[in-house]
């Protein structure tokens, strides 16, 4: 039995018990070891959540199991936190990468907020692999994030799918901090009509950190939508990848689609490669984007500075702000608070 | 409190200030004008610590603790926390920052800097509330970001509001008046003329003489071609309204 005190081992960022405890249900995991003391799990007729603990085939897949079924009007809040850190090294190799494999089923006309968070900390040589897929049922409506906090003794990989039935809603808010290196590979299927998404993708990578993200939106069939916004903040010597492939078939004519990439660049040293891809096969739809790059601009740095404000807490405050817009799109205040928590932990 | 002597200024490889004398004691207003071109927001610019304003030669001397210091040696932040306040003629749109988060890093670095205790958000906020109802500012301005969205007249009066709480001794006040109607304009010569004092001083720099009849200056000054070549009183505004800046250049 794994003895574990959550708030001796200082993994999770502050406020992060707090806010979970308005959760319906919370899943923690230690270095891939689900913590059924510190969970909680409760009987609830719409809902089934389960760890997903070393069965013989899932060995190496250790994450949540969540089905959210029966329309409800009271959408579910459900968390998911895996940390890691290498406080087993001594007595299990860690050289081996720690899986985890989250599931996500939405059944029809079903409600839900979701948080998933990965927490790196204290780590050497650390290398985690996670896996996560969303399934909407028929006009589904999930507001969703995925936190990987990680420090530069981890390596992330970590892959997102979804797959959504007619007229479901996604929102996907995507947030990479820090790290060695976070790959996030994601992809979302639109193949059915009327489904829409939206991907919200956060990425702060300061240090020697690498993040790279390759994303995939497939509108598949006609008369869906979806909006991806991307925002990259790059320090110190890190550096920021973000491929976004959009593709619109053939068949899927009326499809609506937004990307939009915006990077901020805060020194000399950091990089950005982002790459819009679109490809179009279909004539009758609105596709739409648009990417950028920049510094901190030198007249709202001055104009901070005017008023007493150090060099160093405006270009914080002017970097918030530039994330600012992209918070203020999640709709779910429950997960906004969990997210800022994480980005509160985030030592970048 | 201010000792401009000799001030020569580069602006991308320009010369624009060129041999500036300027002079200004506590509690006094005094304003700037000058035609188009003439180095009025260089000035103003340069004494906040714009970046990239090349000081050539001469100094700029502000009093801080009854010593003079020479302001070019001074970060632009260290000069705001020493009563520097410069009201921009184009207020700089801040997207995401909260005004009143804003206005509320702004001073409470101010009052650390002077080792003053930082008020509460909720005091903070009243005291803001407070100061607003000066430059007549509702409450839903505090939570929308910097400048941004604002219409012209809404910036100034949050430049005004501003100065307000931070409460500067040496205020320069760049081209406020312009692009505001006569409402705008008398509410924010209201503000300014409230705070008016004995150990405060005011800087309008202005094309116009119309600010000058809300705010009555104690002394003006034409700034032309890079030096302020004829010092007067109110009088002398008046005498540029009907003649024009011709004279000067």
């Amino acid at each position: 039995m794994l003895t574990f005190d959550i708030k001796t081992k200082n993994l999770l960022p502050p406020h992060v018990q707090e806010i979970t405890a308005k959760a319906d249900f919370v899943l923690y995991f230690y270095n891939g070891i689900f913590l059924s003391n510190e969970s909680k799990i409760s009987k609830h007729a719409s809902l089934t959540v389960q760890p997903v603990v070393s069965t013989p085939t899932s060995q190496n897949r250790r994450g949540a199991f969540v089905r959210v079924a029966k329309p409800d009007n009271i959408s579910s809040k459900i968390v998911t936190i895996h940390m890691y850190d290498n406080a087993l090294s001594e007595t299990e190799s860690l050289a081996l990468p720690i899986s985890s494999h989250n599931t996500y089923f939405f059944d029809k006309h079903s409600r839900a907020e979701i948080f998933e968070a990965h927490i790196a900390k204290n780590t050497i040589e650390c290398m985690v692999k996670n896996a996560t897929d969303f399934v909407l049922d028929q006009g589904a409506q999930v507001i969703a994030a995925q936190v990987i906090l990680s420090d530069l003794g981890a390596i992330v990989e970590n892959q997102v799918k979804s797959q959504q039935k007619e007229n479901s809603y996604l929102q996907l808010m995507t947030c990479s901090l820090g790290g060695k290196a976070i790959r996030n590979d994601i992809s979302f299927d639109l193949s059915a009509q009327g489904v829409s998404t939206d991907h919200i993708s956060l990425n702060i990578a300061g240090n020697s950190s690498n993040i790279i993200n390759s994303t995939v939106i497939n509108h598949e069939v006609e008369s869906t939508k979806s909006e991806q916004i991307c925002k990259n903040i790059v320090q110190g010597s890190a550096h920021i990848v973000f491929n976004g492939r959009l593709i619109i078939a053939q068949d899927a004519q009326k499809s609506d689609a937004k990307q939009s990439v915006q990077s901020l660049i805060l020194s000399d040293s950091a990089s950005v490669d982002v790459q819009p891809q679109l490809e179009i096969f279909a004539d009758d739809v609105k596709a739409a984007h648009g990417a950028t790059v920049g510094q901190i601009d030198a007249e709202e740095l001055f104009y901070l500075q005017s008023r007493g404000i150090s060099r160093e807490l405006a270009e914080k405050m002017i970097s918030q702000g530039f994330q600012h817009e992209l918070m203020s799109k999640v709709k779910s205040p429950f997960v906004k608070q969990l997210i800022n928590s994480c980005m509160q932990g985030a030592e970048l | 409190m201010l000792k401009i002597s000799d001030l020569h200024v580069r602006v991308d490889g320009k010369d624009v200030l060129k041999g500036l004398n300027f002079n200004v004691k506590a509690g006094e207003v005094h304003a700037i004008m000058g035609p188009n071109g003439s180095g009025k927001s260089t000035l103003s610019k340069v004494i906040a610590g714009y970046p990239g304003y090349e000081i050539i030669s001469g100094s700029i001397q502000y009093e801080i603790n009854g010593n003079y210091q020479n302001l070019s040696e001074l970060e632009p932040d260290i000069r705001a926390k020493e009563g520097i306040f410069l009201a921009f003629q184009y207020p700089v749109e801040v997207p995401g920052v909260s005004n009143l988060i804003f206005l509320r890093s702004a001073f409470n670095a101010i009052c650390k800097h002077h080792g003053i205790a930082e008020m509460s958000e909720d005091k903070f906020t009243k005291f803001v509330q407070e100061k607003a109802k000066l430059v007549e500012m509702s409450d839903e301005f505090f939570e929308r970001s910097v400048n941004e969205g604002f219409s012209g007249g809404e910036k100034k009066r949050n430049e005004i509001l501003q100065m307000a709480v931070l409460s500067p001794r040496l205020a320069l006040l760049d081209e406020t008046d312009s692009g505001l109607d006569i409402d705008a304009l008398k509410i924010v010569a209201s503000g300014v003329n409230k705070m008016r004092a004995p150990d405060r001083a005011v800087v309008l720099v202005t094309h116009y003489q119309r600010l000058l009849n809300f705010i009555v200056p104690d002394y003006v000054h034409v700034l032309a071609g890079g030096r302020i070549v004829r010092s007067g009183g109110r009088e002398l505004a008046i005498e540029l309204e009907q003649k024009g800046y011709n004279a000067y250049l």
